[in-house]
């Protein structure tokens, strides 16, 4: 399995290929687009400056530093974009082609059917925007030139190991750490960035900072009635649609559900909307199945995170692969993974994964 | 102006009225709420004898739904023109290849709309061209039109946008109403919810709570309110655009069940 990381800088390539990285991921978020469609429908998900290169000459430092040292760039263009957009959008993909990079990510079908008409010849991956839940998706995807698939963050354990034990002849890679979204990436049709339009450039200094991964790692210190306070204030009450503190009304029409059950429904969907479900998830434990199943990528998520935070990430996984290739039991990796966690990140994982069930693999 | 009602539930057939011209049934947003032959069975006979026109609606799936749909697609090819409302490009695929005679309709989970209701606080703030952008989606493109027949669709169903619809009407489509949805999960949030001992975030097994309980989540930085009914987070825009025949819209489609049950949270 190789190990997938993040870049929105030209400066952290080399120290990121030197922790492990085997493989590095961006998009670019150039001024013209901005200015012409705003971050809001940005050519790539991510709708923060923080998280993206700033033009095609920084693509042109990433790539030229990975190849230096073997490692593919690949380059997200992997929102639905619309007919208005394509004159802009066919520019970021001659530019983009221009730097050499090693693959696209994409996710708008009719991006797919235009890299095809025009007889373009570079590795297609089929983002998580694709919404791939089941093995006719990835024939469709496959005709239509796809050479790897990325994976749902909304499957089970024993649901990715089927369909990756199914894929044949295409590469299958899954999310590993960080930005475990409620909702399904591909279906969800809340913009990200309205903030960064609503109140300027100085929305872009926290994230920049990576202020917003470092108020999560103490909110996750904190026990929990403090830290579910704090999430709640209303400090934050202007982030993601996923993170706002809803006043939540319950209602049935059922004669059986009474008042309290009514409140109890109530609170437990409200805990679900806070800045708290924003803590990063973790899949490592999964990797023990998901190498048996032959998945080809593991992606690390958080363009926008610090490059400290980056670089434990891909030690992190390193460390737990280069332990999973003595074939330990499972028992054993499991435990490995949890001491190593504590260890990088200074705290317990507290069992906050990604994906959750145990295959029925006859290991 | 074709007027269909949409239900996934079989008790709901009551919301029927003599106003519809065609039954939509089924779910869009999750596979646990398919329906069973029987059930569906049990739909078209009602929609025979009420002399409804039927859509058979599917959502997206794993292959454990893939399988579970199976036995649907045998009840319906006995029936005379029965149209079908994909959610998933696999179950796109699959009924191109294996029963190309189902006229196909593209659901909107995968029309790709600019839903979010937070965009109208940005409106001032973007250029012209932006909102325009908003308002539009991938199908304008005649590559995609083109492919898309090839697929064998017929149709797009469409929501009604917050900040309106334009569209270039080369396919004929239907407009949902009075509510659009913005987000979908598997991660159900409403799994459990009277009595939460799992994991927050994960894929449970279902227990239909969603048929029990919605919920309208409200706050100042979102426009309007908006309903979770299972899964899936809607809002509602009952102004209905007076160009509809400009747009290619010749179907309303009323969500009769989601009415229903959003009709005291309102």
């Amino acid at each position: 399995m190789k190990i997938l990381a993040p870049v929105n800088k030209p400066r952290e390539v080399e120290s990121l290929i030197v922790a492990g990285a085997q493989e590095l991921y961006c998009g670019v978020l150039s001024a013209s687009w901005k200015k012409k469609y705003t971050n809001v429908a940005s050519p790539n998900r991510r709708e923060w400056k923080a998280s993206n290169l700033n033009d095609h000459q920084e693509l042109k430092e990433v790539v030229a530093l990975a190849h230096s040292h073997n490692v593919p760039v690949i380059l997200a263009l992997n929102a639905f974009y619309t007919k208005l957009q394509y004159p802009a959008l066919e520019k970021q993909l001659e530019e983009g082609l221009k730097t050499g990079v090693d693959a696209l990510i994409v996710a708008d079908l009719g991006l797919l059917l235009y890299i095809k008409e025009r007889g373009i010849k570079i590795p297609l991956h089929i983002s998580t925007g694709g919404t791939i839940f089941n093995s006719w998706t990835i024939r469709f995807y496959r005709k239509l030139g796809a050479s790897r698939i990325i994976l749902p963050r909304h499957f089970s354990v024993p649901e990715i190991v089927e369909i990756v034990q199914k894929a044949k002849g295409i590469e299958m890679e899954s999310f590993i750490l960080n930005r475990g979204c409620k909702n399904i990436d591909g279906f969800c049709t809340f913009q990200h960035g309205v903030n960064e339009v609503r109140w300027g450039p100085i929305w872009n200094i926290p994230k920049s900072l990576g202020l917003d991964y470092y108020l999560l790692n103490v909110l996750r210190r904190l026990p929990s009635r403090i830290s579910s306070s704090i999430s709640r204030s209303s400090l934050f009450g202007s982030v993601g649609a996923c993170f706002l503190n809803y006043e939540v009304k319950a209602f049935s029409s059922s004669a059986k559900i009474d008042e309290e059950k009514l409140r109890a429904a109530e609170k437990s969907i409200s805990n679900t909307f806070n800045l708290l479900s924003g803590l990063d998830p973790c899949g490592v434990c999964q990797l023990y199945e998901f190498q048996k199943a032959g998945m080809h990528s593991i992606k690390i998520i958080g363009r926008s995170n610090p490059t400290s935070k980056k670089l434990k990430d891909v030690k992190f996984l390193k460390a737990s692969l280069d332990f999973l290739s003595h074939e330990p039991s499972q028992e054993d990796f499991v435990n490995f993974v949890k001491e190593k966690y504590r260890q990088s990140y200074h705290f317990p994982c507290g069992e906050l994964c990604y994906y959750y069930g145990k295959s029925s693999l006859n290991f | 102006m074709e007027k269909a009602a949409l239900i996934s539930n079989l008790d709901n057939l009551s919301l029927i009225t003599s106003q519809h011209q065609r039954l939509y049934f089924g779910p869009e947003f999750c596979q646990y709420l398919l329906p069973s032959s029987s059930e569906l069975r049990e739909a078209l006979n009602f929609a025979r004898q009420k002399r409804l026109s039927f859509t058979l609606v599917t959502p997206f799936v794993t292959d454990e739904g893939l399988k579970n749909l199976t036995p649907l697609w045998k009840v319906l090819k006995d029936w005379k023109k029965p149209e079908v409302v994909v959610n998933d490009w696999g179950v796109l695929s699959f009924l191109r290849e294996n029963y190309p005679e189902f006229p196909l309709v593209l659901g909107r989970l995968l029309s790709k709309q600019k839903r979010g209701p937070r965009l109208l606080n940005i409106k001032d703030r973007i250029p012209r061209e932006m909102w325009d952008h908003f308002q539009r989606f991938y199908l304008d493109l005649p590559l995609v039109q083109n492919f898309l027949s090839q697929m064998g669709i017929r149709r797009v169903e469409l929501d009604n946008l917050l900040q309106g619809i334009k569209r270039e009407p080369k396919i004929p489509a239907s407009l949902y109403y009075p509510y659009a949805y913005v987000t979908t999960t598997r991660m159900c949030l409403t799994n459990a919810c009277d009595q939460r001992t799992q994991p927050l975030r994960s894929i449970f097994s279902c227990r239909k709570e969603c048929r029990v309980y919605t919920f309208k989540l409200t706050h100042r930085n979102m426009p309007v309110p908006l309903f979770l009914k299972g899964n899936t987070q809607f809002f509602k825009n009952k102004r209905i655009p007076s160009h509809l025949s400009e747009l290619g819209i010749d179907r309303l489609v009323q969500e009769v069940e989601y009415e229903s049950d959003f009709y005291p949270a309102q």
